[in-house]
């Protein structure tokens, strides 16, 4: 009686594969995704520019306080700050301009963007700015998540210029790259930059 | 053979005609159930209207004050988190209702802490309007409010002993789903309504 190897059943093969491929993600879905998240973030070294931009959007101001604290380094010589016509009777960049002053930003060194629906018509805006006021370098203050998109679309927009990008830094109650998907505020903030870089890079809704 | 080869060869772009229409038919499903994503308007009597809808498109201040003066309601409570440094939309809504008439001690605030999302406020509110003795709210919200949102939303007031009826302001949801696909902000709402949705069901505290 001779043994006559057999080929293992197709569905014991798929099966298989299934588990490899599951036990690999449960490895190295963790540093995979981590990764995803730190890269949407970028940050230049420190140089000195012409304006301080700190991007709209932030209900805690606290990128208006780190513009501010750029601006009392030296590092710039104005400072934008930016907003919208909330509800009624309050402007959002009219509220950050005032706490950018408590700051001991003078105010005639502010300059408000009122219409900053977005990022794409803030880089629109300051392009005019920079162009009006003889500006050539300017640095960009936002969060984190919102640095890498903010930096290009900025270069895309206002292509003329030179912007350095000095993010807030990733802790809490910032958001955080690491291990993102475990805090509910984290990840819908990661799938919403994920969606807007989809949105920015098809050129899509203004 | 070559017969059966040319067979195989046929039948690539058939399948990929049948996945191309499979999707094309999920997004047209997708497109015309979006209005059954969203909750229904609905308006119920109460001691108490608590305002949220303060944000620029609602114009919740203005639909607010037609339900008080239709006698909706006769008390008022605005309420919202901060939207920039130490300015809370809910003090400026307060100030419009007032000068659209409604007496000062009508409309009063609740300044919100910000957290992660909606379901967390909601023992929030109940504490507030139990403390002050209402048995009975309606709850004006933005015009993204879900059918999922507002069912949990009354549910949980009722489980706390209050009467609630969740809505939004009509004509701002019209204008909404006006055509929303050519604009940024409304893509955007969509977007976010439909994602925070799904990202909810996956966390205890936001279900």
């Amino acid at each position: 009686m001779s043994f006559i190897p057999r080929r293992p059943p197709r569905h014991l093969l798929r099966l298989l594969v299934l588990l490899a491929v599951a036990a690999l993600l449960y490895f190295y879905s963790a540093p995979v995704f981590n990764a995803a998240a730190r890269s949407l973030i970028r940050v230049d070294a420190p140089a000195p520019a012409d304006v301080v931009i700190a991007l709209g959007g932030d209900a805690r101001c606290m990128r208006e306080r780190r513009a501010a604290e750029i601006f009392n380094r030296g590092l710039a010589r104005h400072v934008i700050v930016s907003g919208v016509p909330y509800a009624w009777g309050v402007h959002t960049g009219d509220a950050a301009k005032r706490y950018v002053e408590s700051l001991g930003v003078p105010a005639e060194r502010i300059t408000v963007l009122r219409d900053a629906w977005n990022t794409r018509r803030e880089a629109m805006d300051v392009n005019e700015l920079m162009r009006a006021q003889g500006w050539n370098r300017a640095i960009l203050v936002t969060s984190p998540f919102h640095s890498r998109r903010a930096h290009y679309t900025f270069r895309r927009y206002a292509a003329e210029y030179t912007f350095i990008s000095m993010p807030l830094e990733p802790e809490p109650p910032e958001w955080q790259p690491e291990r993102w998907w475990s805090r509910r505020g984290d990840l819908g903030i990661t799938v919403r930059e994920y969606l807007s870089w989809i949105n920015t890079l098809a050129g899509g809704w203004r | 053979m070559i017969g059966v080869f040319g067979k195989r060869r046929n039948r690539k772009p058939r399948r990929w005609l049948r996945v191309a229409c499979a999707i094309a038919g999920l997004l047209a499903a997708a497109y015309f159930s979006l209005p059954l994503f969203f909750a229904p308007a609905r308006v119920e009597p109460a001691e108490v209207i608590l305002h949220l809808a303060i944000d620029p498109r609602s114009r919740g201040d203005e639909y607010v004050h037609r339900l008080y003066q239709e006698g909706v309601a006769r008390r008022i409570i605005a309420a919202s988190s901060q939207i920039s440094w130490e300015v809370y939309s809910a003090d400026f809504a307060r100030a419009h209702l007032m000068e659209m008439g409604v007496p000062a001690e009508n409309v009063s605030i609740l300044h919100l802490p910000m957290l992660e999302c909606g379901a967390e406020y909601l023992p929030i509110f109940a504490d507030h309007l139990k403390a002050r003795g209402f048995s009975s709210v309606l709850v004006v919200v933005s015009p993204t409010l879900t059918r999922w949102g507002q069912r949990r939303s009354e549910n949980y007031f009722r489980a706390a002993g209050i009467e609630a009826t969740v809505t939004f302001v009509p004509e701002a949801r019209a204008a909404m789903l006006d055509r929303w696909w050519r604009t940024h902000w409304k893509a955007q709402a969509i977007a976010l309504a439909l994602m925070n949705s799904t990202i909810d069901l996956l966390y205890a505290r936001c279900r």
